[in-house]
């Protein structure tokens, strides 16, 4: 219960140290985590009393948001391995923790907007355990918690803005990108087997779904029709460059290749220019 | 009317734990007709009358009669004794023979049992509601028997080669001895049995099924063939364990399916039997 987390008083937002793996993640604006055990009513001809069974999976999940401050921590986990977490109050007292293990990232999100600090929306399916968890239960997660607890390296902090993105598409020169979302799908199967209360294996459900998103105020930008599909269709190699405002230098980088225009839609009113969606996919094999 | 957990379900004087149960009654009637007569003159019966059981329940590893029954069909004298059940469904009471005993485990679940009976003796009883003389689930569930402690094979080496589910039947043959002027058997002839394993795994290892290959030494390396159905609450302590063990030396590999399909890894079902 994350009652037991509170020793004494409310936690403020300054004793929620997150950390996936030994990486304490800057920026974290919220963070839900939660779970449902796989209890279930036993019911037979001749019951009276209430019993209850294990019956299916439990189901658990963590989700994160977080800005885009000094690198992106989440990119790495859209492939096959699965990550430990754990919030801290203190990390002079790891055992008061709340913590997951074998997190898998089904769902990652980055939107840049202008006027706003470009943020990581992650959401982790957790095929481990979750909660408040001693700290000699999980070999992994206690080598995690004394790495915490010595500290961890300091990151140059960089900042991004909408100023500082880079996209490669030539129709974006002259036509102004207001926003942008890129948006990775990465099914997960967790393989259960007899006599086992976690997966035997967890394997990636690919191809591996991406969806890039444009919101453009449009100048010269040349529209496609529905029928263009299947032969005419749009595919294009999108670059993203998000950079940090001072130095330039690139905090993350999104390059996808074979993206396939597969929607656009035209706005007009009378309180600004002429808009336009533009959405295209791709799907990644292993 | 007498709702479902009115309804008692006992095995041998031991309340199981049943989503359903069924008797049914049929004499064997036939028709009469005869020259000079128009239609049928009447039905009059042609063999004893028998009845059919079957029970769904949940398993209990620590404890039962079913398997106890597999047991001594498989090492006692039968031949001389043949092993009956008294079963009580709601009151009505009869004596059965296991005809079938089954059983699916998947992982993460609760391992539900099928049992099936024929009574070659009348029923006896009425309907009636349960009078509180018979306990179910002696042990508060942590002796279920459940898809996270069912072990192919023993639980030291179930994770060597994992197996994804597995389905366990067995089925026995009897035949009642009757004479004339006596309407209930004299005796009941245990004709033989056999059980069915059906395994699911991702590992393949092809088949001489001219010769047949042995179970020993086909499920892992180490030549074991215990599966062990050990009770729930192993899960959180070593103590007050029971375990049921099911042994599959003896059964040969009838069938290999490889079947491959989208969104899932390519699955081997095995299929041995053993003659009893």
């Amino acid at each position: 219960m994350i009652n037991n987390f509170i020793a004494n008083g409310y936690i403020g937002k300054e004793e929620q140290l997150v950390f996936l793996g030994t990486e304490q993640l800057p920026g974290v604006q919220n963070l839900n985590l939660s779970y449902t055990n796989n209890s279930t009513l036993i019911k037979h001809l001749g019951m009276s009393g209430c019993q209850y069974v294990p019956n299916g999976i439990p189901s658990a999940s963590v989700d994160i948001s977080a800005l885009l401050i000094s690198n992106d921590q989440f990119i790495n986990f859209t492939g096959n391995s699965g990550i430990n977490g754990f919030i801290l109050k203190s990390r002079n007292n790891i055992s008061e923790n709340i913590a997951f293990t074998s997190g898998y990232l089904t769902n990652y999100t980055c939107q840049c907007s202008i006027g706003q600090i470009p943020q990581i929306n992650s959401s982790f399916v957790i095929l481990g355990d979750i909660g408040k968890i001693p700290t000699g239960t999980y070999s992994a997660l206690k080598t995690q918690l004394s790495s915490a607890q010595n500290g961890w390296s300091t990151l140059p902090l960089k900042i991004a803005d909408p100023g500082s993105v880079d996209l490669s598409l030539n129709s974006f020169v002259t036509n102004r990108v207001q926003d942008f979302t890129v948006n990775i799908n990465v099914p997960r199967n967790p393989i259960y087997s007899l006599g086992a209360r976690f997966p035997n294996k967890v394997e990636t459900n690919y191809p591996i779904e991406c969806n890039v998103n444009f919101n453009i105020e449009v100048n010269d930008y040349s529209f496609k029709k529905v029928t263009d599909y299947p032969f005419n269709d749009t595919k294009d190699n999108i670059t993203i460059n998000v950079k940090d405002l001072d130095t330039q230098q690139n905090i993350i980088s999104y390059a996808f290749s074979g993206m396939s225009l597969y929607s656009e839609s035209y706005s007009a009113n009378i309180d600004g220019n002429v808009k336009a969606t533009l959405n295209y996919r791709g799907y990644y094999g292993r | 009317m007498i709702y479902y957990d009115q309804c008692d379900v006992v095995l041998n004087g031991s309340g199981i734990m049943a989503e359903s149960a069924e008797i049914g009654v049929s004499p064997s009637l036939a028709p009469i007709y005869s020259l000079g007569r128009r239609g049928v003159w009447n039905q009059t019966p042609t063999a004893p009358i028998t009845s059919n059981i079957s029970i769904n329940y949940y398993l209990e590893s620590f404890f039962d009669h079913n398997k106890n029954t597999i047991d001594f069909i498989k090492t006692g004298d039968v031949t001389t004794y043949a092993p009956c059940s008294t079963i009580i469904i709601g009151n009505v009471t009869g004596s059965g023979y296991l005809d079938s005993f089954s059983f699916t485990a998947q992982p993460n679940s609760p391992i539900m049992a099928n049992a099936s009976y024929t009574c070659f003796h009348e029923l006896i009883g009425d309907l009636q509601q349960k009078n509180n003389r018979y306990g179910y689930n002696k042990t508060n569930s942590s002796g279920l028997a459940h898809g996270y402690t069912l072990h192919v094979t023993s639980s030291g080496n179930s994770q060597i080669i994992p197996t994804y589910s597995l389905n366990y039947s067995f089925s026995a043959d009897w035949k009642p001895m009757y004479k004339i002027g006596d309407k209930n058997p004299i005796q009941i002839n245990y004709l033989g049995a056999n059980e069915r394993f059906v395994l699911n795994r991702d590992v393949y290892t092809g088949l001489n099924l001219i010769s047949g290959v042995s179970m020993t030494g086909y499920l892992n390396v180490t030549g074991d063939t215990n599966l062990d159905i050990i009770s729930l609450n192993s899960v959180a302590n070593t103590t007050n364990l029971s375990t049921m063990n099911f042994n599959l030396s003896g059964a040969k590999v009838s069938n290999n399916l490889i079947s491959a399909q989208i969104d899932d890894f390519v699955r081997i079902q095995t299929t041995a039997i053993n003659y009893i």
